[in-house]
């Protein structure tokens, strides 16, 4: 599966939101389903998904779905 | 990056204002009068209790919250928890803070477990409890009276042994916690 049907896959997941949702600008708290306590549970399902280890300025950038791509980007995860 | 200041006096004014903020104060047994006296008086208090310890929760150098330990208990290897997340743009970090104090609690002060108690309703903590490795043990029935009605506190527990085997992915956040 392609990275970025992996990343849009856990959103839908973490946020508990129709796949069809999970656009670009997606955006924490645009919606309530994306608040503090999913965005940890989507942190942590971006880590065990791609094998990484987000820091805490990335946990605190990760603002949207577009923004999740250029973040695990810098992992070296290819979209 | 996360580090974690001990409370100290020209703390308190902000350490008020976040504890009277509704999204504080809502899962807190008391609602407190916003009264800088009366916050000083118990800073006194907690300040001459070793069994108490509390730290501002820095992100770059700046507070953004509180996060302590109680009922300190080096004979029983065992403390409690408290935590919020006071200003509301790093509430995304809530998630993100506990583990830091978890590998101090286990691995620097040795403890052989923490305690947790979330009022209910305040499901938002205790699936960051969940998440780090807590589990619910107990229902304290109709503990607190507030707003006009009773509230059950659910009871959690972290051992060591669990935070040892089953929570290496969060070893890795350590932070120095000043204990005087």
């Amino acid at each position: 599966m392609e990275n970025e049907q992996k990343l849009r896959n856990i959103f839908a997941e973490a946020l508990q939101i129709n796949i069809g949702l999970v656009v670009d600008d997606l955006t924490y708290n645009a919606i309530p389903e994306w608040d503090s306590i999913a965005h940890m549970t989507l942190i942590a399902e971006i880590d065990n998904a791609f094998d990484t280890m987000l820091d805490t300025d990335d946990v605190l950038d990760m603002s949207s779905f577009a923004k999740a791509k250029e973040i695990l980007a810098k992992y070296d995860v290819q979209f | 990056m996360l580090s974690f200041k001990r409370l100290a006096q020209d703390d308190l004014e902000q350490v008020l204002e976040w504890r009277t903020s509704e999204h504080v104060t809502q899962y807190m047994y008391t609602d407190i009068e916003k009264n800088i006296d009366n916050q000083r008086r118990w800073f006194q208090r907690i300040s001459q209790d070793p069994s108490q310890h509390y730290w501002i929760i820095q992100y770059k150098g700046e507070s953004i919250g509180l996060i302590s330990m109680y009922e300190l208990s080096k004979l029983h290897r065992r403390a409690s928890l408290g935590f919020y997340i006071g200003d509301l743009n790093y509430a995304r970090l809530a998630g993100h803070v506990h583990a830091y104090l978890y590998n101090f609690a286990f691995f620097q002060l040795g403890l052989n477990k923490l305690c947790a108690e979330v009022m209910e309703g305040n499901d938002g903590m205790m699936a960051i409890h969940k998440h780090h490795g807590f589990t619910h043990e107990a229902t304290y029935k109709q503990h607190i009276y507030k707003y006009d009605r009773f509230h059950d506190v659910y009871y959690l527990e972290l051992m060591a042994s669990t935070w040892l085997e089953q929570c290496k992915k969060f070893h890795r956040f350590t932070a120095e916690f000043a204990m005087e």
